[in-house]
């Protein structure tokens, strides 16, 4: 039997080498560039993220009041910080949200006028926001004060803290829950980064980020 | 038992003969590797990927059948414009709208057998099928939201070649199309498949 096991040495030097040779290639192959260079601009960072609460019922939701500012969150002082300059897109982001809020079939009533949605637009100016338990309330300008706000699914929101964001809410004021004391948010939508240091680019992300707002929500439409 | 045993030994003994062509039992090969998604993978990254190398040994027990094993890649990656992503979990709906950037890179580590259909000559061609592992790395990301998963795979993958031989050196060009079955059933895929088309050198030694 001496050949059989020359030639078991033989292949077992052959698996060796082998299993050498794969092993240096292993290093070699996972330290190559894997994928092409990607080139990005600033409109391929824009998100628009919307959520909103599947269990209501949305034909009921007719008609909606709006303030007629965006408000700024707090920072983790409590704080809300003073205007850097995106206060000058306030009509533009309000308009657009109207007019797409008409175009969806909503009719637009006063505050006291027993809305069934009252519509929060927040800009983020300041990026040391802590949660959206900082919310910077708007709960005294619907006739809540010191009501808070909670969203009625207990999942995870995905939310950036990009300054610049602009952050669109939809109170249900139908179902304010007095006992303790908070407003449901069944819709909320946050165009990240979208105002941004970019003069002449923001009118124009303005708009595409609120249009994609409700053109990613169908269910809105009357 | 012991006529099993002694079958096997002088099966084995008898695959041991030299080849007719060539110089040695073992073949080495590098190849460029150009890859085209399929099925749900061509959903993922469409375009194909022109990011491949692939390394080949193998080891002839006859003038026509061969044992042994590669290792290689492929990168696809592909940028999406800007779309919305609608999904749900529980009671809550999302929708998602950015440029995406999905990647998926896989790296076949496989044993493969060989079949020559022709032992000599100039053009030598063969068929052959690989079994082994895809290491994959799977990755999207939309603005800064994302994943990346890292998973080790089965999979098979038939192949079909030929070898062009370069006068008497021992070389050879190599042309070979592979179907690469990964039966990678992870992150909304049900495989990820492709076929990649291999082109180098082999080395008779």
């Amino acid at each position: 039997m001496p050949f059989v096991l020359l030639l078991s040495l033989n292949l077992l030097f052959e698996i060796m080498r082998l299993f050498i040779l794969f092993a240096g290639l292993f290093l070699v192959l996972t330290s190559c560039n894997k994928y092409p260079n990607d080139t990005s601009s600033l409109q391929d960072q824009d998100l628009v993220i919307t959520h909103y609460d599947a269990t209501v019922s949305w034909p009921a939701y007719k008609t909606y009041a709006i303030g007629d500012t965006v408000l700024f969150l707090k920072n983790k002082a409590g704080r809300v910080e003073a205007d850097t300059g995106y206060s000058q897109y306030n009509n533009r982001i309000l308009d657009n949200i109207n007019n797409n809020m008409v175009a969806q079939g909503f009719v637009r009533v006063g505050k006291n006028q027993n809305p069934h949605i009252a519509v929060d637009v927040t800009l983020i100016n300041d990026a040391n926001i802590e949660s959206y338990t900082s919310w910077y309330g708007s709960s005294w300008y619907w006739g809540y004060p010191s009501y808070g706000y909670y969203y009625p699914w207990p999942t995870t929101t995905y939310y950036k803290y990009e300054v610049g964001s602009i952050q669109v809410n939809f109170l249900d004021i139908t179902r304010v829950d007095t006992s303790s004391k908070r407003i449901p948010l069944i819709w909320g939508s946050q165009a990240v980064g979208t105002v941004s240091s970019d003069a002449t680019y923001n009118a124009t992300r303005v708009d595409r980020a609120i249009n994609i707002m409700f053109e990613q929500s169908p269910y809105l439409k009357k | 038992m012991k006529n099993i045993f002694i079958s096997a030994v002088i099966l084995v003994a008898s695959l041991q003969t030299l080849k007719s062509q060539g110089y040695g039992p073992g073949e080495l090969s590098i190849n460029y590797n150009l890859a085209i998604p399929t099925s749900d993978l061509a959903d993922f990254t469409s375009p194909a990927s022109f990011r491949g190398l692939n390394f080949q040994y193998d080891y002839f027990v006859t003038d026509r059948i061969s044992v042994g094993g590669y290792i290689g890649w492929s990168g696809f990656y592909e940028k999406k414009e800007a779309q919305s992503y609608s999904f749900g979990e529980g009671d809550v709906g999302y929708a998602i709208n950015g440029t995406r950037y999905n990647y998926f890179f896989s790296l076949p580590i496989m044993l493969k057998g060989q079949y020559r259909f022709i032992d000599a000559g100039q053009i030598l061609p063969y068929g052959a099928l690989g079994i082994g592992t895809y290491y994959t790395e799977h990755e999207t990301y939309i603005g800064g939201y994302g994943f990346k998963d890292k998973n080790w795979t089965f999979g098979i993958a038939p192949e079909l070649g030929t070898l062009l031989n370069l006068g008497q050196s021992g070389w050879a060009f190599k042309v070979a199309a592979v179907y690469n079955m990964n039966f990678y059933n992870k992150n909304n895929f049900n495989s990820a498949t492709y076929i990649g088309l291999n082109f180098g050198f082999n080395y008779d030694f």
